[in-house]
């Protein structure tokens, strides 16, 4: 009797100390909801996922500059953006697995900026695309790819590891956010209404190497079977953005790759004209990232292209989604109507 | 009792299992590595009268003579990859763009003069000199090469002491360090830089 008793209260405890230590855990951890807010934006998708026509891949190119709630309006076509910063070509070769296997996509759009990075950037870019993913093999598949050299792969199962000491710097946000989400964005858009014009920008310098890096080609030959394999069809594009450079000698590599593989490749840094951008009045940040009012130009621009060329067929009679959408219109109405005000 | 001894002894494991794991960051300093979430780091006035000249100028000095380093001076200046600038002491320049940091995150300012451009990077109230890049050809070092110097112009200038890769040679003193780039033996970039 007694020692059922041991037993009992052993056992009690140790769930106290496993419940105790999950919610520390938690605590400590990064919300990414009011602060680096992009650090969330993989996570919204699995609030999100299904039945989408496009999907985006890619670095602050795509999150920034393609607006889905647009493509819907006009063309009637479902898309969601799966960017974080500073995406690598690995990390989009893991996150298009992760959502294959939650939806089959007719279109893959993968943008090309990220092809110049062979390496690991930082641990901080790592952490905005990787804490908030759902544990699978293509979590492990994309830290083992990613982790620089100071970084440790128990420190991503275990984030205790990594933020232990925030204890004397938790906010009011970890507390509010412990239990809950809000979204930051709308189908991966993040949305920008302020306007900062073009100005300087440093002078387009010398590279010793304009050479993409083998293990770029080998994630994003992955990626092309990945979607063969699926049915879904690939496209390649570059965003219209002025920096940093996006020299002719990489346009010539992707055009090559494109034309070898069949793939269409859009360099939308090529079209501004056509596209009807004002550098002026279409940007954020000086010409880095577009604004509402150019992603709304670009969405537009390369919706036709996806109706025209590749097919994709107008949703908006479908009552289903025409019900989600139309609600989600109003927000996105909403709230860019509140953010001119 | 025994409960909460137990519950203790489990915490006191747990804290030091979770306190001897890797440097720990708040996301404090996850957001300064992030370039877009730097924006409030907008700066960066033009004028030309100083307060700070003759401490910055000391600065620099005692950077030069410590450790041994490449030092770049233009109009009285000395630029020291690693050292600090006071912005009011800087010679008058045309145009600074603020872009994103390759090297450290958050934002670098890129000070374009005619002949060169300087790229700080600012952490807190300071300006860190991160390069010195070469635009003039008719603009020297402060050793004497220019750009479309040959190979063994630039040998005879630094010496055989560099490392080489492919076409990039690199000369390095302390932390800081001189990048030459060639086409066919003639140098085509040149940018003093501060390795980190």
């Amino acid at each position: 009797m007694k020692k059922r008793r041991n037993i009992l209260s052993i056992g009690v405890v140790l769930i106290a100390f496993i419940v105790a230590f999950l919610l520390i855990s938690k605590l400590l951890q990064p919300k990414y909801m009011t602060e680096l807010e992009e650090g969330s934006f993989i996570s919204e998708y699995y609030r999100e996922a299904g039945n989408h026509d496009v999907i985006f891949l890619g670095d602050c190119e795509v999150y920034a500059n393609y607006s889905p709630m647009e493509l819907y309006r006009d063309y009637g076509i479902t898309a969601y953006i799966r960017g974080t910063p500073q995406q690598l070509v690995w990390m989009s070769y893991y996150i298009a697995e992760e959502t294959f296997r939650q939806e089959t996509p007719r279109v893959l759009v993968f943008n090309v900026n990220a092809m110049r990075y062979s390496e690991p950037v930082s641990e901080a870019y790592n952490r905005l695309t990787i804490d908030k993913m759902r544990w699978s093999a293509s979590k492990t598949g994309i830290i083992l790819a990613s982790m620089t050299e100071e970084e440790q792969f128990l420190s991503y199962v275990f984030p205790i590891l990594r933020y232990h000491s925030r204890f004397d710097q938790l906010t009011q946000e970890d507390f509010t956010y412990l239990f809950q989400v809000k979204n930051n964005t709308f189908n991966g858009f993040q949305l920008h209404t302020e306007v900062e014009p073009a100005g300087a920008l440093p002078v387009k310098r010398v590279l010793a190497d304009y050479r993409f890096g083998d293990i770029c080609y080998e994630y994003l030959d992955k990626l092309r079977v990945l979607c063969e394999e699926n049915g879904t069809k690939l496209i390649l594009v570059k965003a219209p953005s002025l920096y940093p450079y996006w020299y002719e000698e990489y346009d010539a590599q992707i055009r090559e790759y494109a034309k070898k593989h069949g793939l269409s490749y859009y360099n939308f840094a090529e079209q501004t004209d056509e596209i009807g951008l004002d550098f002026a009045a279409d940007t954020y940040d000086g010409g880095y990232h577009l604004n509402l009012s150019g992603a709304n130009k670009l969405s537009r621009y390369f919706g036709e292209i996806l109706v025209e060329e590749h097919g994709l067929s107008d949703q908006r009679q479908n009552p289903n989604i025409a019900a989600v959408y139309d609600k989600k219109l109003q927000e996105y109405d909403r709230i860019i109507a509140e953010s001119m005000r | 009792m025994k409960g909460i001894r137990k519950i203790l002894f489990l915490c006191g494991v747990a804290w030091t299992l979770t306190a001897c794991g890797q440097e720990a960051a708040s996301t404090g300093n996850l957001a300064q590595d992030i370039n877009m979430s730097a924006d409030g780091q907008k700066s960066a006035e033009k004028s030309v009268d100083g307060d700070n000249k003759e401490t910055v100028a000391a600065q620099q000095e005692n950077l030069k003579e410590d450790e041994g380093v490449f030092s770049f001076a233009y109009e009285g200046v000395t630029f020291i990859p690693g050292g600090t600038i006071d912005k009011k002491t800087l010679p008058k320049y045309t145009d600074v763009a603020e872009v994103p940091s390759c090297a450290f995150g958050g934002n670098d300012n890129v000070y374009q003069f005619k002949a060169f451009e300087l790229t700080t990077h600012v952490e807190g109230e300071e300006e860190i000199v991160y390069s010195v890049y070469f635009v003039d050809p008719n603009l020297p070092t402060t050793e004497g090469l220019r750009l479309g110097d040959t190979v063994d112009d630039m040998i005879s200038l630094y010496g055989e002491d560099y490392e080489m890769e492919e076409n990039v040679y690199a000369y390095t003193r302390g932390e800081t360090s001189l990048n030459i780039i060639t086409q066919n033996d003639v140098a085509v970039s040149i940018e003093y830089r501060l390795e980190k």
